[in-house]
Formats: structure tokens, C-alpha cells, sequence
């Protein structure tokens, strides 16, 4: 167990360094410049001169590279050239305003998708199974940003329970905190439930057609206790994978859930640093994304045996 | 500004109408931003959204009023030497700043050497170490309340230049920077004090008890400037249509900058809108260098195929009309020659591309999504140009890949748009020039009269010089201007007192709460 944890990450390395010279490379081959944006559209020649030399833009490709490259394994994420301030830093700031919503919505999406999911395989194509499949679809097909703005026009206009700009941490006031993650939060569990629910029925319809639940069935289990005990911890593994690959991708930025919601989320930071060209930034957003991506995977894997016996890691 | 004055007397006039009881102390009001800002440290870390905020917080010697003409602030007065190159300010004595003490002009000279000193990267140092032709010779103060300027050459503009709203040369208190010289926070002698930033989601500034405002009447940026409310939290709002719904369910007080389509969505019961025209403008760029667009030929029939009139209406949704000027509409120097512009002739269109012996090629047009404005006017033109026989093809960029390619000028034809700038000559400083391809018009007479005008301070003489180059550069046509852009703010029904203004940035002062 161990060993493998420490093959994973040693084997992360090589992906972090291709992560690393693939967004440096990319950024510098899209056009514009963060300098000429600094500066708009007042002509000054000389700022935007100067501004490039000081962001250190004038060197050679590869000298940018080694100097980020190099400052980055002192654990130092450089400045922005937008403010000048710290990368690193506002990075974290960023990413737990993302993780917070992003972790309690695929938590409850997860919690709600999967009894539902094993509920539509167990009544397949009867009425429940219909309801539930074509209700998640639904909920699936749908723009998150509608989903945003609609629950905006109900829940902060019309019935003016819940308030529609700005943002309250958590850790500041749990109270407030709250007023303001659950329109996002719902949002986002609209969203991505869709996706868990059709992996759990998949993967229970599966389960379902075995000799071993016959099997129980045959011993005169509960309908309950053949899906709780029997049927579960197999079908499963699967969805698991699939939450995984959510949390990922989601803690990555949900930039429209964050624009909509007025969250000060990673996805909204890294939308704003690609806009006005902040390098460092968006070099560092990326390498966390794909940091977080790697860790919630061997996570994701680490967790595999609790529920199917049958991996061995 | 006559024109300006009268539509914002209508707007006085409107809202007057509507508020009738007499300002009140108390409250806070929230104001929507579409990003943070991007520092506290003014024409450093700055941009448009970063600018409003922070003129909340600190003051200039000389300021701008609503007509965009320059007033004193900091300065009680100002006297000009014969020559135009002395300029000695009489400094107010009954200014404090946010720690108490009170303003002299030592604090004015140790500010002006910290924006003026290369390591601060303030932005507009080339206006005044002679990069341009303006050089600040010595800033120095003989005694408590006088503080003199020395400038290389007499220029009409300097005035103008410390009143720039994007190079605020605030006059801070030297405690604002720690002792490396490092900036720490604003210590400004505002109406507002900064009290919280709480990055990414809003800032909020509180009223400074101690302020005593400037004499004059209030107006815009200059004048008596009162901060009644209590504070003001400017809030982090990136999507236009959270936005709007936050102001209808009553957690903001004002939205500025909105498109007019989004005036639709809008309940007239519970909201008020704000219109006026701006200082910005938009125009049609088109590339003299251009192999196709080298002839004037070519150029005059894209003039004349365009009906500017319905181009501004359409865009602005009846604001704003046709300006062919570079000068804006509401400058007193916007004449009856600077309203001559391009009468829509199609038999013309025909004959001179004909002339220019034009084959059918597709026109490439540069446009962005980033400024609405700027798309709408690409797919009205593309429209325009089509009925008028030339075809062309819009090339939508993102906005830093279009900027980019204006500077390089790279580009056939680009629906682009200039900020507001506060005298003529800057405007046509914008467009003419020569040694950098960001110039869309090399004309050396009028590079030389532009020039006149920058120095001289006689009305009658610029207005001449202007209205000169206005006629060249309809002769010519290396650009068609389009229209003066307009500014749509929204603010909530208990927000009382609020005004825009050509200068289109929202100030919190002089407004109150009214439930």
C-alpha cells in the first residue's frame, strides 16, 4: 500500500513537469500582451517598453522558463503582473472558497445520486426507473448558469429568502456562510447529478443479472437488504471512479457557478488572469489544478478496496 | 459643454421630481464592481474599475467638474507665469488628511516626487518627464500653502493632465508608504477613508468625520463634495444579470455601466436609470498601409456606404447621434465644422470602387466580444458595406489578441474605440502621429497644428487649428468616427442624489439613503 502510494506520486512528477512547460508554452503562443493590456489603448510606447522588461518578457523563452522553473521548486509561485502581489497566496485563498462549495455539492449530489440511481436499476424501465432517469437528464441538459440565474429570480428576488450578490466565508460566519453557499451549492448538485445517478444504475444493472444475487435472493433476503448488502459494495467501484473524476474536474474552477454566484473561486481567478495575460497566475492555477486532479485520483483509487475486496492495491 | 449641460439639467430635473425631501446623514449604500480592484495605490495598480473606487479616497490640487472642465481641489487657486512655464498653487489651510494632520505642501512635493519617481511604476511618468514634450523641471514649495510647478515649455494642457482620472496625482500623507518606501494603504484626504478590502469579494470605505469640502458649487469630481452615507461597500460583481437581479431584490444600490438591452429587463418600479453621453468614442479604423485600403478611393466608399446616422441610433438605442469628430459632442470646441461629416451616397460607393478598381475581395474587420459596442457596430457596418456592394468578413478576436494587433497595426479594418480623454488635442493625439504603427494618421501639418494647439492657450486660435484638422482628416479619411459612446447606470429607488456625468465614472458623494 505504501509502496504504491509512493510509485503514484513519484510517477505524478514527470505529469506535473509536462503540466508545467505545456501552460507556460501555450500561454506565450496566444496572442497579446499583458504589457500593451497594462497600458489600453493610451499610446505610451516607452511604459509598455519598460513594463515588458520589468515582467522580464524581453528574455529568451527558455531563460523565462528556468527562472520560473527554478524559483517554483523553492516553492516560490511568483508575483502577478497585474498587482504585483504573491501568487501562491491568493491561490489558496481562491481554492478553498472552490473546494468548500465544490466538496459539499459533490457530497450530496453523490449522497442523493446513488440510492436513486440503485432504486431506477432495481424497478428498470417500470415507472420509478422513468421518473428518475428522465428527471436527471433533465436536470443534466440544463445550463448551470440558467439553473443559477432562475434560482437568483426565485429565491433572491421574488421570494427574497436568500441574498443574491457578495459572499461570506464560512469560517467568518457559519450562519451567513451558509445563506450564501446554498443557491450555488443546489446549482452544482443540479448539475452534476445527472452524471452519478446514470453511473450507479449502470453499474447496479450489472450487479443485478449475477448469480450471487439470485443467490441471495434465493436465501430470502430482503428486496432492501439484497440492494444494501449484496448489490452495493459492487456497483459501487465504478460510480466511485466517476465521483472521483467530478471532484477533479470540478475543483479545477466551476468559473460559471463562481461568475453567476459572485464566488472568489479559482475557475473565476484563472478567467480573469488568461483575459489580462497574468502569467505567473495562470501558470499557477494550473499547476494546482492538476496537482489537485493527481491527488483526488490516487485518493479515489486508495479507497477502491474498502469497497470492492476484490482490488488489491 | 452646453449640450451636456442641458441634458444633465433634464436629469436634475427628472430626479429632482422625484426626490423632493433634503439629503440625509446615514446608511450604506452597496455598489456593484465587475472585479476587484487591483490595488490602493492610485496609477500603480490600476485600471477603470480600480480608478472610481480610489478617487473616493483621495484628491488631486485641481479636479474636474461636470462639464469636464478643471477646478480647484487641494488648490484654493492657481497663477500661470507670462511665459506659461510657472504654474504657483495657493494650497486650501483647512485640509486634513485621514490621520489628522493637517495638508501642506511639504506633502504635496514629497507626493509629486513619488509619482514622478521611475521605481514607484506610476503610469503616466511619460506625460511629465519630457518622454512627451512636457517635462517637469522641479516641484518646490517656498512656504507652508504654495507649492510651485517649473515646466520646460509653456502647455496648455498640464492643467488638464493633473486632473487625468486614470493618473490620479493624489496628494497622500508620506505614512501611506512604510519605511523602505514600500506602499502599506491610502492615508488621501477624501471624503471616504478606506476601511476594509476583503479581496475578491468587495471593499468598503466609511465617511471621513474631518473632511471639509472644497468651496464652489457640487459638480462631479469638483466643488462641495459630501459624503453623506455612513459607508459605501463596493461589491464584487462580475455577471451583469446578477447584478440587476441584486438591485431589484435590494442588495445593491447601483449597477453602472449596463448595455441598453438590459434596460428591458429591468422593473421601472424599482429601479432608476441613468443616461448621459460619454467622452468615449467608437470608430471604424481602417489601415492606410494597407495594400487595398492605401487608396483613398477605397477608403471614401466605405465612408460613403455607411448611414452613420442609423449606425448611432441603432448601437445606442437613440442616445447618442452621428459625431464624424474626434472631438466629442459635448466639448465647447465641438462646432458646426466638427458636425460635417459623410452623407450615405451609394451611386458614388459605386463609382469610386470602380475607380479603385475593386474586384470583390472580402474587407476583414476586426472586432472583439469583449465590448459589445464595438461587435454591434462590426455587424451593422458588415451590413452597410454589403447593400453598398463591398463585401467584407468579420474577424472576432478575443480582446487581448485585438488590442495586440492594433498596436502592431494588424489589421484591414478594426471596430475599435478610444477612452475618454479631456481636451481635443489629446483626442487627436489618439489617432495622429507618426514612427509607431499604433497611429492610424500621418499627416505632418496637422501633427504641427496639433502640436500649436497643445502649447497655446488663446481659444479662438485652437478652435481654428481644430477645426482645420477636422476638415483634413475628413479629406482624408484614415479613420471614421462613429459616435460618442453613453453611459447607462442603474440605481436603486432609495438611492437619492445620483448623477452621470461625460466622464461616465460613478462617484458616492452627494447622494444619500431614503427609505
Amino acid at each position: 500500500m505504501l509502496r504504491y502510494v509512493i510509485l503514484r506520486c513519484l510517477a505524478s512528477i514527470p505529469t506535473m513537469f509536462l503540466v508545467a512547460v505545456t501552460v507556460f508554452v501555450l500561454m506565450r503562443l496566444v496572442p497579446g500582451d499583458p504589457a500593451t493590456l497594462m497600458v489600453g489603448d493610451v499610446t505610451q510606447v516607452e511604459r509598455i517598453e519598460r513594463l515588458r522588461e520589468e515582467m522580464g518578457l524581453n528574455d529568451p523563452l527558455l531563460v523565462q522558463f528556468i527562472a520560473w522553473m527554478g524559483a517554483l521548486l523553492q516553492g516560490d509561485f511568483g508575483t502577478s503582473f497585474i498587482n504585483g502581489a504573491p501568487v501562491l497566496p491568493t491561490l489558496l485563498d481562491r481554492f478553498a472558497v472552490t473546494a468548500q462549495v465544490v466538496a459539499i455539492s459533490v457530497l450530496l449530489a453523490a449522497v442523493i445520486a446513488v440510492p436513486l440511481g440503485m432504486i431506477a436499476a432495481w424497478r428498470q424501465n417500470r415507472s420509478v426507473d422513468n421518473v428518475i432517469v428522465t428527471t436527471s437528464i433533465a436536470a443534466m441538459s440544463v445550463p448551470s448558469f440558467w439553473i443559477g440565474l432562475m434560482l437568483i429570480l426565485v429565491f433572491g428576488i421574488e421570494l427574497g429568502w436568500l441574498p443574491s450578490v457578495g459572499y461570506v466565508s464560512l469560517t467568518d460566519d457559519l450562519t451567513r456562510g451558509i445563506m450564501y453557499l446554498i443557491m450555488p451549492v443546489a446549482a452544482l448538485v443540479m448539475a452534476e447529478l445527472g452524471t452519478i445517478l446514470r453511473m450507479s444504475r449502470a453499474a447496479t444493472i450489472e450487479v443485478m443479472r449475477l448469480d450471487y444475487i439470485t443467490h441471495a435472493r434465493a436465501k430470502g433476503l430482503s428486496e432492501a437488504d439484497v440492494l444494501r448488502r449484496h448489490a452495493f459494495p459492487n456497483a459501487f467501484a465504478p460510480t466511485l471512479t466517476i465521483i472521483g473524476l467530478t471532484l477533479g474536474a470540478l475543483l479545477g474552477g466551476a468559473a460559471v457557478i463562481e461568475t453567476v454566484f459572485t464566488l472568489p473561486g479559482l475557475g473565476r481567478h484563472l478567467i480573469d488572469a488568461i483575459s489580462s495575460r497574468d502569467y505567473p497566475v495562470v501558470q499557477g492555477v494550473m499547476l494546482l489544478v492538476a496537482l489537485s486532479y493527481i491527488l483526488v485520483n490516487l485518493i479515489t483509487d486508495l479507497l477502491y478496496p474498502l469497497f470492492d475486496p476484490r482490488v488489491r492495491l | 459643454m452646453k449640450k451636456l449641460i442641458s441634458a444633465s439639467t433634464i436629469a436634475l430635473i427628472c430626479s429632482a421630481g422625484a426626490a423632493v425631501a433634503d439629503p440625509e446623514f446615514g446608511g450604506i449604500a452597496k455598489v456593484a464592481m465587475k472585479s476587484d480592484i487591483l490595488g490602493t495605490q492610485p496609477g500603480v495598480d490600476r485600471d477603470g474599475i480600480t480608478d472610481t473606487l480610489l478617487h473616493h479616497i483621495m484628491e488631486g490640487l485641481v479636479s474636474y467638474d461636470a462639464d469636464v472642465n478643471v477646478q480647484p481641489l487641494l488648490a484654493e487657486s492657481w497663477e500661470i507665469s507670462e511665459d506659461g512655464t510657472t504654474y504657483t498653487f495657493t494650497l486650501r489651510d483647512d485640509v486634513m488628511f485621514h490621520n489628522g494632520e493637517p495638508m501642506t505642501s511639504a506633502e504635496v512635493v514629497w507626493s509629486w516626487d513619488r509619482w514622478l519617481d521611475l521605481e514607484t511604476g506610476w503610469a503616466c511618468t511619460d506625460w511629465y518627464d519630457g518622454t512627451e514634450d512636457l517635462e517637469i523641471l522641479s516641484v518646490t514649495a517656498p512656504d507652508e500653502s504654495t507649492v510651485v510647478f517649473e515646466l520646460n515649455v509653456a502647455n496648455s494642457l498640464f492643467l488638464a493632465q493633473i486632473a487625468n482620472i486614470q493618473c490620479l496625482t493624489a496628494i497622500v500623507h508620506p505614512d501611506s508608504v512604510d519605511a523602505e518606501g514600500n506602499w502599506v494603504e491610502p492615508i488621501g484626504t477624501g471624503p471616504y477613508m478606506l476601511s476594509e478590502w476583503n479581496q475578491g469579494v468587495s471593499v468598503t470605505i466609511e465617511r471621513f468625520d474631518d473632511y471639509t469640502p472644497a468651496s464652489g458649487p457640487a459638480s462631479a469630481y469638483a466643488g462641495e463634495r459630501i459624503a453623506y452615507l455612513d459607508a459605501v461597500e463596493f461589491i464584487v460583481v462580475p455577471e451583469t444579470a446578477t447584478a440587476l437581479a441584486g438591485l431589484q431584490s435590494g442588495d445593491l444600490d447601483l449597477v453602472d455601466q449596463i448595455q441598453p438591452n438590459d434596460r428591458n429587463e429591468l422593473n421601472p418600479d424599482l429601479v432608476t436609470i441613468h443616461e448621459a453621453p460619454s467622452l468615449e468614442w467608437n470608430v471604424l479604423l481602417m489601415r492606410v498601409d494597407n495594400e487595398l485600403m492605401s487608396d483613398i478611393n477605397m477608403r471614401r466608399a466605405v465612408a460613403l456606404a455607411i448611414d452613420f446616422a442609423v449606425l448611432a441610433q441603432t448601437a445606442s438605442s437613440g442616445i447618442v447621434g452621428y459625431n464624424p469628430s474626434t472631438i466629442p459632442e459635448g466639448s465647447v470646441y465641438h462646432t458646426a465644422v466638427q458636425a460635417e461629416g459623410y452623407e450615405r451616397d451609394l451611386e458614388e460607393v459605386a463609382r469610386l470602387l470602380e475607380a479603385a478598381g475593386y474586384d470583390g475581395t472580402p474587407l476583414q474587420i476586426q472586432t472583439n466580444r469583449r465590448f459589445n459596442n464595438m461587435y454591434q457596430n462590426a455587424v451593422i457596418i458588415q451590413a452597410m458595406l454589403a447593400e453598398a456592394g463591398i463585401n467584407s468578413e468579420l474577424d472576432v478576436l478575443e480582446w487581448a489578441a485585438h488590442l495586440d494587433n492594433y498596436f502592431n497595426g494588424q489589421f484591414q479594418l478594426s471596430a475599435f474605440g478610444y477612452s475618454a480623454r479631456t481636451d481635443p488635442a489629446l483626442n487627436y493625439r489618439s489617432v495622429l502621429g507618426e514612427d509607431h504603427p499604433a497611429f492610424q494618421w500621418y499627416n505632418t501639418d496637422a501633427i504641427a497644428m496639433v502640436n500649436e494647439a497643445a502649447v497655446i492657450g488663446d481659444p479662438e486660435r485652437r478652435q481654428a487649428l481644430f477645426d482645420e484638422v477636422h476638415r483634413m482628416m475628413i479629406e482624408e479619411v484614415p479613420t471614421l468616427n462613429l459616435y460618442n459612446a453613453f453611459t447607462i447606470d442603474v440605481t436603486s429607488n432609495r438611492l437619492q442624489g445620483y448623477q452621470v456625468w461625460p466622464a461616465a465614472k460613478p462617484y458616492l458623494w452627494n447622494v444619500w439613503i431614503e427609505e
